[in-house]
């Protein structure tokens, strides 16, 4: 069971760094019945820490590695338990709720384990690799049902290789399909490792330029684009399955000129090898996220994308000679739309 | 259910996307199968419902599973509230509020109705509460039993039925019309009503007064009696933080399947006087579970008075946070889960309420969006048939849930938003980006 609160970082035994052990990694969250992150139906994975900081993120809580506290005021009934548990000091109860002090907060998270309400909580929970397995595999008589299976997302699982190494491997000896999304920001050596457990790889391009990469997402993309070169021999031996994802963000990724730059990329470097393409549509729902983390989102005005430029990417995406049964959209539109 | 063909399930997939009627979906077979050999087995009648004979089952009724020709099993005969059982132990075996006649108003004297199982304050351990438990259930489903002999046998005496007795196997043997028991299948149903509420309130008081000690069962008393009035706090613990049936949380439904198997025992010990109709365990509430809400005292899972129970054989309202498939696993877990058999049939299968559990889980709309999804969710239904139970209603979410969700956010922690890569939960993305959600919705956009 998945009990509220969290265990405390830096806990490990020693020598759970070694390869083959039990290793720990820290998770946000495990969503079940996922029906949007790969075939059939799902158990989703959130993995905290992520070494990419894309200005639109709409999950901004899974980049820092860290377990972080936050405060969601709905359910909080102002009993004050959690500002008196504190023993840093780092909590207030002010008229506009409980306000987080983040200077002084260790994360030690003994606040959200007395918080009657929920109200608050530390976000990043560690699990041994085994344990976890075993949660996921409850759901295995869907996955069975529905070509489905566990898919890892983030945050990046990549940033913490053994565990995920762990978790794949204890999957597939199971026999339950693995999806790893991933940014690709990681070691060469690190995909060579994980490809043998996965069975696909949802694999973003957010920007081919990677200036405009660097710009957006903090980091360039040379050594993402390096990486996807090189996979289509691992996908081979493996028999991995590869997905694109491609973010569709107003004012940086929703340019024609992008998509037909990744789409020109995917043409060149990974012929044959990409089996879907999805260009996904902004969300908009991820502004509460960063309010709670005492954060300021750029995109928190941000108007969703219209649903006639999505339709003008997609085109634009098909003719690039990806593939039309290969190329999709997903997401939300302005909401007088819909979504396909 | 395992050999249904996909044009059927196609078809049922549509019907439930045009929502014209919602379709109570009751092909779960070899889970049915499985309860209906059982009650043979339990009923000593073996030689009437056993493996040769039992793909021949059909519901009555709403989805009581009952054999065709000779069955004149009742159903909804009884309706019973197991959580008072819950009351009578913190009671010591009265009512913890005086009843209030409706109609003039004045309230009766409190009596002791139920066996003093001692007084709860001595118990140790939550096993002492569990074995009062278990006394106080015997004792409501005796008095059941004996409350139902009453109508049972001015049927019998004044109230014969020759045309339906005649069409029906065994009467005419037995010179026994079918309100004599004169069927040769002729159970009565004890339909448990409100056993996730029974189950979370349990649990509650397992987890606020024996583990964590978060307060003595005299407090706890106190706060249902002032309807967890001024007791805040005490509550907010009992909703948020105590373990809920419904979760897949392997300790909290081996509670579940502990009550279940109490009150399963309890009936099978009954006969009516009478016709000597054996009794046979159910779970379906019709709507009880919301007009006893109104009757009920307050409950330790930190519900009010006045709001619902919990239906059937469904987890408390909300309480349901891990999604569909949690939920379904941990309703085919309380009916007794899977057996080590391999046959591919009905053996494999445990299901201790022959007579059906009624299970209704609510879907939010995206989810039949586009054929894809439509495919997922027709993979949904054949893994329910492995896991899940014997009846499932589906409900699609209407807007005015998440209007209510805005207001009482504690009541609908289990919404989920579902968007590619993104995790959120409906009552945490903020009022103006939900008032945007409820808009999609209302106007069948995703």
């Amino acid at each position: 069971m998945m009990t509220p609160g969290t265990d405390r970082p830096g806990t490990d035994p020693k020598g759970t760094d070694r390869p083959g052990t039990d290793r720990r990694g820290i998770i946000l969250e495990i969503q079940r019945m996922s029906t949007e992150d790969g075939p059939g139906l799902r158990t989703t994975v959130f993995l905290k820490g992520c070494p990419l900081n894309c200005r639109w993120c709409h999950n901004p809580e899974s980049i820092s590695p860290k377990p972080q506290l936050v405060w969601n005021g709905v359910g909080c009934i102002g009993c004050g338990i959690c500002v008196d548990t504190c023993s840093q000091g780092a909590l207030t109860a002010t008229p506009e709720g409980i306000v987080i002090d983040r200077g002084r907060c260790k994360g030690c998270g003994e606040c959200a384990r007395e918080c009657p309400t929920l109200s608050i909580v530390l976000l990043g929970e560690k699990w041994r690799a085994s344990d976890l397995v075993n949660e996921l595999a409850k759901d295995q008589a869907y996955f069975l049902q529905s070509k489905g299976g566990v898919t890892l997302s983030g945050g990046e699982a990549t940033l913490q290789p053994r565990f995920t190494h762990g978790v794949l491997t204890g999957l597939k000896a199971r026999g339950i399909h693995t999806a790893l999304d991933t940014c690709g920001m990681c070691s060469f050596d690190c995909l060579e490792t994980l490809l043998p457990v996965t069975d696909l790889l949802l694999f973003d391009i957010k920007e081919i330029d990677a200036r405009r990469h660097e710009k957006f997402t903090g980091v360039s993309n040379e050594r993402i684009l390096d990486n996807l070169k090189q996979l289509p021999g691992l996908l081979g031996a493996f028999k991995t399955d590869l997905w694109i994802r491609t973010p569709i963000i107003p004012g940086a990724t929703d340019r024609e000129e992008t998509i037909r730059a990744i789409g020109e990329f995917i043409v060149n470097n990974l012929e044959g090898r990409v089996s879907r393409w999805e260009l996904c549509a902004f969300n908009n729902l991820g502004k509460e996220k960063y309010t709670r983390l005492g954060e300021q989102w750029a995109y928190g005005a941000t108007l969703l994308v219209e649903r006639k430029k999505m339709e003008a990417l997609y085109l634009e995406a098909v003719k690039t000679g990806v593939g039309e049964g290969i190329v999709f959209w997903s997401g939300s539109v302005r909401p007088d739309q819909g979504t396909l | 259910m395992r050999i249904i063909p996909e044009k059927l399930y196609d078809f049922c997939v549509e019907m439930i996307s045009r929502a014209d009627g919602a379709p109570f979906l009751l092909n779960f077979d070899e889970r049915s199968m499985a309860g209906m050999v059982g009650q043979g087995q339990k009923g000593g009648i073996s030689d009437l419902i056993n493996e040769t004979n039992v793909h021949d089952y059909a519901p009555v009724g709403c989805l009581e599973n009952t054999m065709v020709g000779n069955d004149r099993s009742g159903t909804v005969d009884n309706n019973l509230n197991l959580l008072k059982a819950v009351e009578l132990v913190l009671t010591r075996g009265k009512d913890l509020n005086p009843y209030v006649d409706p109609m003039t108003g004045k309230s009766e004297k409190i009596r002791q109705d139920g066996p003093c199982t001692g007084d709860p304050n001595t118990f140790d351990t939550f096993e002492n509460f569990l074995d009062a438990f278990k006394e106080q259930t015997a004792f409501i489903v005796k008095k059941c039993a004996a409350l139902y002999e009453l109508s049972e046998s001015l049927r019998n005496s004044y109230f014969a039925t020759p045309y339906l007795s005649c069409l029906v196997k065994g009467c005419l043997e037995k010179g026994r019309d079918v309100t004599q028991g004169g069927a040769e299948i002729s159970f009565t149903t004890l339909e448990a009503v409100t056993y996730a509420t029974t189950v979370d309130s349990l649990l509650a008081i397992q987890y606020l007064v024996f583990d964590e000690k978060a307060c003595s069962l005299a407090e706890l008393t106190r706060a249902l009696k002032d309807n967890w009035e001024g007791h805040e706090i005490l509550r907010a613990k009992a909703k948020n933080r105590a373990p809920k049936y419904g979760r897949d949380d392997d300790p909290a439904d081996s509670l579940a399947r502990q009550v279940m198997t109490i009150f399963c025992d309890e009936t099978w010990k009954h006969k009516t006087i009478s016709t000597l109709r054996q009794f046979r365990p159910g779970m379906l509430s019709w709507n009880y579970w919301a007009a006893d809400g109104h009757v009920m005292a307050a409950s330790a899972d930190g519900r009010q008075r006045g709001q619902f129970l919990s239906n059937a054989i469904c987890p408390s309202n909300g309480a349901d946070i891990k999604g569909p498939t949690a939920n379904s696993n941990s309703v085919g877990k309380v009916l007794g889960g899977k057996t080590k058999e391999t046959t591919g049939d009905f053996k494999e299968f445990i299901n201790d309420l022959p007579n059906g559990a009624s299970h209704t889980i609510t879907f939010n709309p995206s989810i039949l969006k586009d054929p894809t999804h439509k495919d997922k969710f027709k993979s949904f239904l054949k893994g329910y048939k492995e896991n899940g139970g014997t009846a499932l209603q589906i409900n699609m979410l209407d807007p005015s849930v998440l209007v209510d969700a805005q207001k009482n956010p504690g009541d609908h922690r289990h919404l989920l938003v579902r968007i590619t890569g993104y995790n959120a939960y409906f009552t945490s993305i903020g009022k103006e980006l939900q008032d945007e959600v409820i808009k999609r919705i209302s106007h069948g956009n995703f």
